[in-house]
């Protein structure tokens, strides 16, 4: 397919942003003055920025060039399903709320693991988590690259070292204030695009007109019992709960926030990211009935937007697609480092590192991860889709054990090793043997009843103050 | 190989059981968490 755009404008509007992200990296980075205001951006994210990185950091490139092949292929559950994955943005609001009551000084979602249900879990988390982890930066940074080569015909490796490079650089400088300051604009970005480009195409071409061509064309794609459609469904809700609930990039933000916006900053966060699968997945409906040819799925919404909206449908492509991945994979450097740091440097090799010492090693980090994401990607290891749904399989095993433990003095130790390694194996046996669609549920679905009985026969009587005294601890050292 | 019409209603239904498991568990430990919290005020 030919790229959307010449070489040399193509060139020209990617560097011109990488440019932009370092500069604002820099200018954000003169803020940063401790480890708190580099892990956590001094814990002071307004309800604005906040609801704005919380969409801008879970709308993937995935979001806006994955959901129209959804809606093309399962129809109008693909559409709902994928948006049902912002339900597990909007609960965790609640449960941030808990999360601050109980580590006002956290910093990461790994020392909650290991507080509550001590070392042994801690280490299983760790092993599941940075698998999940890996896998994310390595599907992002793969992402970016083919997205930069299909879309405007940049070589994949030139174009995937450049969007880690410029990632890894802006976050090594200006940590997490510069990660939700650039996810705020990145989340203008995306959102105006689609906003855009979707509402414009339709009224082209009429709701009666797209209503009468999926019927002619593929009318099972208006079907509420198309089994493919059946099996999606749930999917992302499901998905949504796990990758939320356990991972550092999410808790990292809560612990960013203010106590007062937290709640608030989630929810709105939540239905801003439902509106954009829903509408970029509507492009997949709008293709069957236009009867649009494209090269490959994840071209059609691009190929939509240069159809009705000519020169500046191109500009909202770029838009969409350098936003979307610039915000995710600098929010994985920024969640993981932090992770790493805290619950690894600061508390096992180093207890009395000191401030600077800490943000150095943040930095490090990030550069670190940097180079092992970029040498991943650069072989390209299985299918974005291959990896994403293996590591489904692992996240959701971490739900209840999570859910539980923030709220319940009951769940043991014991309990949530036997949840997350039962439900990892469910998932992963279902994922290799039955459908990948059905990785994260597997997972789920078996580790509750796993979680809850060998909790009925391992009950233990947690002291919530050890969050205090650990926390204590922290501020003091 | 399991079939699609099998697999469909079956994966629905398992993940309308966890969200909605979900929903109820995090809406009783939430009313919970704030009866305690009155409790000690």
């Amino acid at each position: 397919m030919e790229p959307i755009l010449p070489a040399s404008v193509a060139w020209i509007v990617v560097i011109g942003f990488g440019l932009l992200w370092l500069v604002l990296g820099w200018l954000f980075g003169k803020k940063v003055k401790t480890s708190e205001d580099f892990m956590v951006a001094g814990r002071k994210v307004g309800l604005a920025v906040g609801s704005a990185t919380v969409m801008a950091t879970w709308c993937t490139a995935n979001t806006v060039l994955a959901a129209p092949e959804l809606g093309y292929k399962a129809g109008l559950w693909g559409m709902i399903g994928y948006g049902l994955g912002g339900v597990g943005v909007i609960w965790f609001g609640s449960v941030a709320k808990r999360i601050k009551e109980l580590m006002p000084k956290g910093v990461s979602s790994g020392e909650f693991i290991q507080i509550r249900y001590g070392n042994s879990t801690w280490v299983i988390y760790m092993i599941l988590a940075n698998v999940y982890n890996l896998a994310f930066l390595v599907t992002q940074a793969m992402g970016g690259g083919l997205l930069l080569n299909l879309v405007f015909g940049i070589p994949y490796h030139i174009g995937m070292l450049l969007i880690t490079t410029v990632c890894v650089v802006y976050t090594m400088v200006g940590g997490m204030k510069a990660v939700v300051g650039t996810d705020f604009i990145q989340s203008l970005m995306i959102m105006t695009s689609v906003v855009i480009v979707i509402p414009i195409t339709i009224s082209q071409i009429g709701f009666g007109n797209l209503y009468g061509g999926v019927m002619e064309n593929m009318p099972d794609r208006f079907s509420m019992i198309k089994p493919l459609g059946l099996m999606y469904a749930f999917n992302s809700a499901v998905f949504s709960l796990g990758e939320i609930f356990h991972s550092n990039l999410w808790w990292v933000r809560v612990h960013s926030m203010r106590e007062d916006v937290v709640k608030k900053g989630w929810k709105f966060g939540g239905l801003m990211w439902m509106s954009i699968p829903v509408l970029a997945g509507a492009a997949g409906l709008i293709a069957i009935a236009t009867d649009l040819q494209f090269p490959q799925m994840n071209m059609i919404f691009p190929m939509l937007s240069i159809k009705y909206l000519g020169g500046i449908g191109a500009f909202l492509i770029i838009f969409v697609v350098l936003g979307a991945i610039y915000s995710s994979l600098d929010s994985l450097l920024a969640g993981v480092s932090s992770l790493l740091v805290n619950d690894i440097y600061s508390k096992k090799i180093n207890r009395n590192a000191d401030d600077r010492k800490i943000k150095r090693m943040n930095q490090l980090v990030v550069l670190v991860l940097g180079v092992i994401t970029a040498s991943f990607a650069w072989f390209q290891p299985g299918t974005m889709g291959q990896m994403i749904f293996f590591s489904a399989a692992m996240v959701c095993s971490m739900i209840w054990p999570i859910v539980f433990g923030l709220y319940s003095k009951e769940p043991s130790p014991q309990a949530a090793i036997a949840g997350m390694i039962a439900g990892s194996l469910a998932g992963v046996y279902t994922a290799v043997n039955i459908s990948s669609f059905g990785a994260a549920i597997a997972s789920a679905l078996i580790s509750l009843p796993v979680f809850l009985i060998v909790m009925k026969f391992t009950k233990s009587d947690f002291d919530w103050g050890s969050f205090k005294v650990n926390n204590q601890k922290e501020v003091i050292s | 190989m399991i079939p699609d019409t099998v697999l469909g209603p079956i994966f629905f239904f398992s993940g309308l059981f966890i969200m909605s498991y979900m929903y109820y568990i995090i809406r009783k430990f939430e009313k919970e968490n704030n009866e305690k919290k009155k409790e000690k005020n």
